[in-house]
């Protein structure tokens, strides 16, 4: 999981810089949190990814398009994208912050992590949409 | 496949004759058979006539786009198939008027002129006919003279058409003739015409099953001013003609089915401008009724009987719908219903950029919407629309849908009122609704429908089936 998400969330500190930067007495805490942040952490952000983006993308195109109200149309579609990167947005800053209790002032790295998470959840949208679309009555889009 | 050969003798017969071919555009079936409009009526530059006639070809068109050249209509709008006598005699171009338009006055045309005065002769049809009759020139037709009628038709088996039409009569074909009985060319034509068909060479023309429908008064004509010259029709005699013609048939039209319709109750409903010339009335009930007993009459096999059928509505209103007009119209009325959604649909599906049946049914611009089919079927809806709108407007009337419906609260069929449930919650009722269902049916289309060369057939399979698929469940 550190292939996926270490990249981005290192663009606000690197962890070398993290650990570094603690004092004598903070170093082992710093390097405890780095541990759980990106074990623990990158998990539970890929689960959210996972799970989040599937549900939605099969609700949108097997559930909510077996109404009527030209639920075909882009703009429903695009609303769904809003909807999954806000929700993964949100939904990993809450599951991470709960699981991997925050320390020493590391929160950008949350903010960080739901922010590339979101970012992933788009493209996996998109992804999901082009197989699944044949199988609803929403083939043509978004294409 | 059989054909049912319908003779449309006058104006009153070219009007049902419009009101058959709507029916037959929103999916109403005529089981094994192919119509024939044969059309008569001398009065050539009647508007009617030239737009039935635009009408007919449109709709074999478009029949004949959908379906090319396959013996069976594909289920669902235009499946029956109307043909032209001359595309039945192997000819490509579709005609359907074959009587000849006549220039002369009546007595030119009998050459009144090569008899002496004092001949007996003339003595006799200055008997019969008055100097207007003589004098007034047959072009617009016979003006409520079946006397006039009567001479100018009787000539009809010598024609080069109709010996056509005796030749492609085949066994097990049908023939069936309407006409009004209070007007001059339909009074004269449908007893000639039976009276000509039994004396056929053809074995198949004398033993085909025939019948008839007789159109009694339904509408009044007003008084036009004095010196309004096209004034010779005078509706305060349909009754006595009608008295007249009805005594004649009693006992001298021989048909195996005879069908009576009318409205006494109903003329003093709606005044039409008494002009022979332009004739310009609005499609009336009677004549969509009368249009139901062709569809009966088809149904029908030999009797040995005389058969007369009559028919009724169940209320005694100024104008009708479905919970009104009676039970035994349901069946057509949701066809009509089908058709009439269809027009709500086409005003949206082109501008659908995501339609999902754009791609892989060829439904879309450059396939579809911009190709002459389609814009003959538009043509077709669009006298569709008009002919609802005239309906409705006419007295007595017939209105069934609401033909000014909004998405907001879109409530197509008048007393019918929808309520649609999923997991006990309200489903939004509107022609959403339609196109979710049209989506569903084109993404079940059947391999020999399906044709990708062919996106009209296509559209029409989709539309049929979503459509009538929600409506069945709208007239349980």
């Amino acid at each position: 999981m550190n292939w996926l998400y270490d990249w981005f969330v290192q663009k606000y500190e690197t962890w070398t810089y993290f650990v570094q930067s603690q004092n004598d007495q903070a170093q082992d805490i710093a390097i405890k949190f780095r541990h759980e942040f990106t074990s623990l952490g990158y998990l539970c952000a890929f689960l959210v990814l996972l799970i989040g983006v599937i549900t939605i993308v099969l609700y949108y195109y097997l559930g909510y398009n077996k109404l009527p109200g030209f639920r075909y149309r882009l703009s429903h579609w695009l609303t769904f994208l809003l909807i999954t990167i806000l929700s993964v947005f949100i939904i990993t800053l809450v599951v991470v912050w709960f699981a991997v209790p925050n320390r020493l002032g590391a929160g950008p790295y949350y903010f960080f992590l739901s922010f590339i998470n979101a970012v992933y959840s788009a493209i996996t949208f998109f992804l999901l949409s082009v197989f699944i679309k044949k199988l609803s009555n929403a083939k043509r889009t978004p294409f | 496949m059989n054909n049912l050969f319908v003779f449309c003798i006058g104006g009153t017969g070219l009007r049902v004759m419009k009101s058959m071919v709507m029916l037959l555009a929103s999916g109403v079936e005529v089981p094994g058979y192919n119509i024939v409009p044969i059309l008569i009526d001398p009065h050539k530059d009647l508007g009617e006539l030239k737009n039935l006639k635009i009408l007919i070809e449109d709709y074999g068109k478009v029949y004949r786009s959908i379906n090319g050249n396959q013996p069976n209509g594909q289920p669902g709008f235009f499946h029956t198939n109307i043909l032209s006598l001359n595309r039945l005699a192997g000819n490509e171009e579709d005609v359907f008027e074959f009587d000849q338009r006549i220039d002369a006055t009546f007595a030119e045309h009998i050459d009144l002129n090569n008899l002496a005065v004092n001949d007996v002769s003339r003595q006799f049809i200055d008997l019969l006919y008055s100097e207007v009759n003589l004098n007034k020139p047959l072009s617009l037709g016979f003006k409520g003279s079946p006397n006039v009628g009567t001479v100018i038709l009787d000539s009809i088996d010598t024609t080069s058409w109709f010996q056509t039409f005796t030749s492609q009569v085949q066994n097990g074909d049908k023939i069936y003739i309407i006409s009004s009985v209070f007007g001059g060319t339909g009074a004269a034509g449908f007893p000639i015409l039976i009276k000509k068909l039994a004396a056929s060479q053809n074995q198949n023309v004398r033993q085909a099953v025939k019948g008839g429908l007789a159109v009694l008064p339904y509408f009044q004509l007003d008084t036009p001013p004095p010196n309004f010259s096209n004034k010779e029709i005078d509706s305060s005699t349909f009754a006595t003609k009608t008295k007249s013609a009805l005594l004649y048939y009693l006992d001298n039209l021989k048909v195996d089915y005879l069908y009576f319709i009318g409205d006494k109750a109903g003329i003093a409903g709606k005044i039409y401008k008494n002009d022979e010339e332009k004739q310009e009335n609005e499609a009336h009930l009677i004549e969509f009724i009368g249009a139901t007993s062709i569809i009966h009459f088809a149904n029908q096999k030999q009797t040995d009987t005389k058969q007369e059928y009559s028919i009724a509505i169940a209320d005694n209103l100024d104008c009708l719908n479905l919970c009104t007009i009676g039970q035994g119209y349901n069946n057509y009325i949701r066809h009509m219903s089908n058709f009439f959604i269809l027009d709500e649909v086409l005003k949206y599906l082109p501008k659908e950029t995501s339609f999902p049946h754009n791609v892989n049914l060829q439904i879309n611009e450059e396939f579809l919407y911009k190709t002459d089919s389609y814009k003959v079927l538009i043509e077709i809806i669009n006298s569709y629309s008009k002919w609802l709108n005239e309906l409705s407007n006419n007295r007595r009337g017939f209105e069934p849908f609401n033909l000014d419906i909004s998405n907001s609260t879109f409530n197509p069929v008048i007393g019918k009122k929808v309520s649609l449930k999923r997991f006990l919650k309200d489903i939004p009722f509107g022609i959403s609704y339609y196109f979710l269902k049209i989506i569903e049916a084109g993404n079940g289309i059947p391999k020999e429908v399906k044709d990708a060369r062919n996106p009209l057939r296509n559209l029409i399979y989709i539309t049929s089936e979503g459509i009538s698929k929600v409506n069945q469940d709208l007239f349980k």
